[in-house]
């Protein structure tokens, strides 16, 4: 049984239909990259995952229960973090409120044992902890972002755009924290513009356009043929889904 | 659409016959006298909300400031009311556009503030420059018996009720125009994503400046005709923080940006307001405290207003969004940019109300 | 001493007074994104509740200043959790709700207090303080305004649920998902809020007389406040206290009492006109 599951869900904003009937499973200890030209609904899927987004149709499983009737809050309290697109840390704030906020119903101990979990994986935070939020550079907030999103200790992360205007050395240092999240059990569903870094360590990738699944499959089969993932990509005629 | 004709033609008929019919009952004559002058100024409260997503609470205060121009005009400089008529309601439509300026470029939480702030003000200066105004004691014109057109006056009592029923159907018609024009069209897009329309090359700040000043100008037109018929105007009434109110409990009663929403709320509202009168007048505060709870409560239960729910399917949907905001709740809806009319309800997102 | 010091130091005494005015409204605008439009009617109800339990019972205002917090603190948790949140979730609309809810409770005191001017008196004497003659009871009033401002402004600060507040006013949608349920601190925020305009009319109460119109003014000074320290910046509304006071001591001095209104209305719009952030530019547009 997959982890998290989309069934069929539209989702919009106010007239505007952002996806429509997309299923999507994700398999536990997975990375599922979902890619696609720029207002595909990418992010309107994540949204719509954790809460953030009403559904106009279709049903959003977690772990075999039905979650669409559940706030964001909620949902985030059940293992479901988001990074979102732009990072969205609370400007006012340090890096290390901004931190102990991602695990707010933890223990002091607790949040302390987490955030040195954090600073592990991103040890230039360590510098920075008393920071205000606001004047960090766009990397060292997209390491804040990330850090607060596993500072819930989430079985499953949604990671939007993370590469999104940043320099390609700093998204190097983001993607290096990836596979370690994999190998201490956390599933990933990632949304990229940059199709080839999701490509190197995606299990599956999805790929979308105009709100709807056009190609599905494992991410191997498009390593070995780049030209077939361009073409689906510039929306040419879909090519249907993947074999499974 | 044929029904909305018949019921308008229907209304308008009622309206314009009810002079006659209840010539000779004062007490209803005076009220709907007052509920039709009253419309003019709900409208164009509805103008600037419904339309131009502003909500104001100084449209009672225009309503004062055409009225205490023109009384001034003929008090101190002898300029018969129907001259000075215009001239007020040029002087009140310029003092509109001067505070649009200055307020319409934030936000509109800081615009219903200031023209809270502005009637408040105006209140404050009225009783201070008293030797000008008459303080307390409002400002009267003189009465003078016989018919004098260009002075207002009229020997027939009941030629008021018919001068307030031209102020309300000028009033609606502007707002009529304004909501078939081009202009209107703007103005709604503005309303509902004013950065787009920016973006689009729509002079957003020189549009929400004229329609409040067209606005204004409605309620200036009203102010001169309530001065012309009860030949007083002072500051409680004009700019009283309390009245300043009913512009607004009828507007969102009948249903912001509706055609005659402003109109149906006024009809509503005054007899109600004239019978708590007749039962609890010696009580003070009573029509504040009307307001007050009617205000809330039509902003609970029937926030799209009275005549959307009187529209075909208009029940449906009002069900369907009194439960969504009342149950517990699905997921949550996108942190939406504030809808600037009140949203219609068949539109609604589900409301997050769970503690 | 020279009438400027005299007005220097009433200005002072009624900065505190005046922050705590403007707290209130402050959070409630950073928190739920609404202008508290009851505010007036929460301060004039806690001026009433401290006057007539101190008449009743003789019990000290400024103890009872505790109470105001309780009772108008409940009933703003009330109107909040039993009212305002089945809203339509616009800004605008809740607005205008909570001025009926104003209407509301100005014509109940009205009602059930009539319309005389009420005062709260207590008398430890006077002392001189740079040639300005103040009542030792404006002192106190100064005194526990200070502690309310730094003990609130001390609460969100270094609190777990202090900070998901602020946070809540940077950006409540990223607070959800961090698995926080906002609506909570939404409902304790508007509590905080009516609580601080209650302890603000205890406080007032001793300091002026008061009808039950008179919360018109003490919202007002709190709007202006609110406005020139910038929409959500608490620090920025502590400043703008003492120059809000020193407006209005200046004008009642040197111009007349009966235009308050009409000087702040024209410092609003100054300020709308050249800084619409604020004093320290950081408020929300």
């Amino acid at each position: 049984m997959a982890l998290l599951s989309s069934l069929e869900i539209s989702a919009g904003y106010g007239d505007l239909v952002a996806i429509k009937g997309m299923s999507v499973d994700l398999e536990e200890g997975t990375l599922l990259g979902v890619v696609g030209p720029n207002g595909a609904g990418k992010s309107t899927f994540l949204r719509a995952l954790t809460g953030v987004v009403s559904l106009s149709e279709g049903r959003v499983i977690w772990k075999g229960s039905d979650i669409g009737g559940l706030p964001a809050d909620a949902r985030a309290r059940l293992g479901i973090a988001m990074v979102q697109e732009g990072r969205r840390l609370f400007p006012s704030l340090s890096v290390q409120v901004n931190l102990m906020l991602g695990a707010y119903h933890a223990s002091r101990s607790e949040q302390r044992e987490r955030q040195d979990e954090v600073l592990q994986l991103f040890p230039a935070l360590a510098e920075i902890l008393g920071r205000t939020a606001r004047v960090l550079s766009g990397g060292e907030q997209q390491m804040v972002a990330v850090g607060r999103a596993l500072m819930g200790k989430p079985s499953c992360l949604l990671i939007d755009e993370p590469s999104l205007g940043l320099a390609p050395i700093i998204v190097d240092e983001i993607y290096k924290a990836l596979p370690a999240l994999l190998e201490k059990g956390v599933s990933i569903i990632l949304v990229e513009q940059e199709v080839g870094r999701v490509l190197n360590i995606a299990d599956r990738l999805i790929v979308l356009h105009e709100g709807t699944i056009v190609h599905e499959g494992p991410a191997a089969e498009f390593r070995d043929r780049p030209d077939a993932l361009a073409e689906i990509y510039l929306g040419n005629a879909p090519s249907g889904k993947g074999a499974n | 659409m044929r029904w909305r004709r018949i019921t308008a033609g229907v209304a308008l008929v009622s309206i314009l016959s009810a002079g006659l019919v209840l010539q000779n009952n004062i007490f209803w004559v005076r009220v709907l006298t007052l509920a039709l002058l009253l419309s003019a100024v709900a409208q164009s409260w509805n103008l600037l909300a419904g339309y131009a997503g502003q909500w104001s609470l100084a449209q009672l205060a225009f309503f004062g400031v055409g009225a205490y121009s023109a009384g001034l005009l003929e008090l101190r400089f002898h300029i018969p009311l129907l001259v000075g008529l215009v001239v007020a309601i040029a002087i009140t439509a310029l003092f509109a556009a001067v505070i649009g300026y200055v307020t319409l470029r934030i936000r509109g939480h800081y615009f219903a503030l200031v023209t809270f702030l502005l009637t408040v003000s105006l209140f404050e200066l009225v009783r201070y420059f008293a030797d000008y105004t008459g303080g307390q004691y409002g400002l009267s014109v003189p009465f003078k018996p016989g018919t004098d057109i260009l002075m207002l006056q009229f020997d027939n009592q009941i030629a008021y009720y018919y001068l307030a029923v031209v102020v309300m159907l000028i009033a609606s018609a502007t707002l009529w125009f304004v909501a078939r024009s081009r202009f209107g069209l703007l103005l709604r897009a503005i309303r509902d994503d004013e950065d787009s329309a920016a973006a689009l090359g729509v002079r957003v700040l020189a549009l929400k400046i004229a329609a409040m000043a067209i606005s204004a100008s409605m309620a200036a037109l009203a102010g001169v005709a309530y001065l012309a018929t009860y030949k007083l105007m002072d500051a409680e009434t004009a700019f009283g923080i309390h009245n300043s109110l009913d512009p607004v409990v009828a507007g969102i009663l009948g249903g912001a940006g509706t055609l005659t929403g402003g109109v149906a709320g006024e009809f509503v509202l005054q007899p109600a307001i004239a019978q708590v009168n007749v039962q609890f007048g010696s009580l003070p505060g009573v029509a504040s405290l009307l307001y007050g709870v009617i205000l809330m409560l039509a902003i609970l239960l029937i926030p799209q207003g009275l005549l959307r729910l009187a529209k075909p399917g208009g029940w449906r949907r009002h069900k369907q969004s009194v439960s969504a905001r009342f149950r517990r709740p699905g997921s949550v809806a996108q942190a939406a940019k504030e809808p600037a009319n009140v949203p219609d309800s068949s539109k609604e997102a589900a409301h997050d109300t769970q503690l | 001493m020279s009438v400027f010091m005299q007005v220097l130091v009433s200005s002072v005494l009624l900065a505190a007074v005046y922050f705590v005015l403007s707290l209130g409204l402050n959070i409630i605008f950073g928190v739920l994104d609404i202008v508290n439009f009851a505010h007036g009617a929460l301060i004039i109800l806690g001026s009433y509740a401290t006057f007539f339990i101190h008449q009743a019972t003789g019990l000290s205002p400024w103890l009872l200043i505790f109470v105001d917090m309780i009772l108008v603190g409940g009933l703003g948790a009330i109107l909040y959790a039993g009212y305002l949140r089945f809203t339509v979730e616009s800004p605008l609309v809740r607005m205008f709700a909570l001025i009926g809810f104003s209407s509301v409770v100005v014509s109940a005191i009205l009602a059930i207090a009539g319309s005389d001017f009420r005062t709260v008196k207590i008398d430890y004497g006077t002392v001189n303080i740079l040639g300005l003659p103040v009542r030792v009871s404006q002192i106190i009033a100064f005194g526990i305004a200070l502690v309310l401002g730094v003990v609130t402004l001390a609460l969100l600060n270094s609190t777990k649920t202090g900070k998901a507040v602020k946070a809540v006013v940077d950006d409540r949608v990223a607070v959800r998902l961090c698995g926080i349920n906002d609506r909570r601190l939404s409902l304790l925020a508007f509590t905080v809020g009516a609580a601080l305009a209650g302890a603000a009319g205890g406080v007032i109460s001793t300091y002026v007389t008061f009808g039950p119109d008179s919360g018109l003014s003490f919202a007002i000074i709190a709007f202006a406040i609110v406005i020139l320290g910038g929409l959500g910046d608490l620090v920025g509304g502590a400043i703008a206290s003492l120059v809000v006071a020193l407006v209005l001591t200046s004008v009642t001095v040197y111009w007349s009492s009966a235009l308050t209104n009409t000087a702040l209305f024209l410092l609003v719009l100054l300020v709308l006109l050249v800084r619409p952030r604020g004093v320290l530019g950081r408020g929300r547009i």
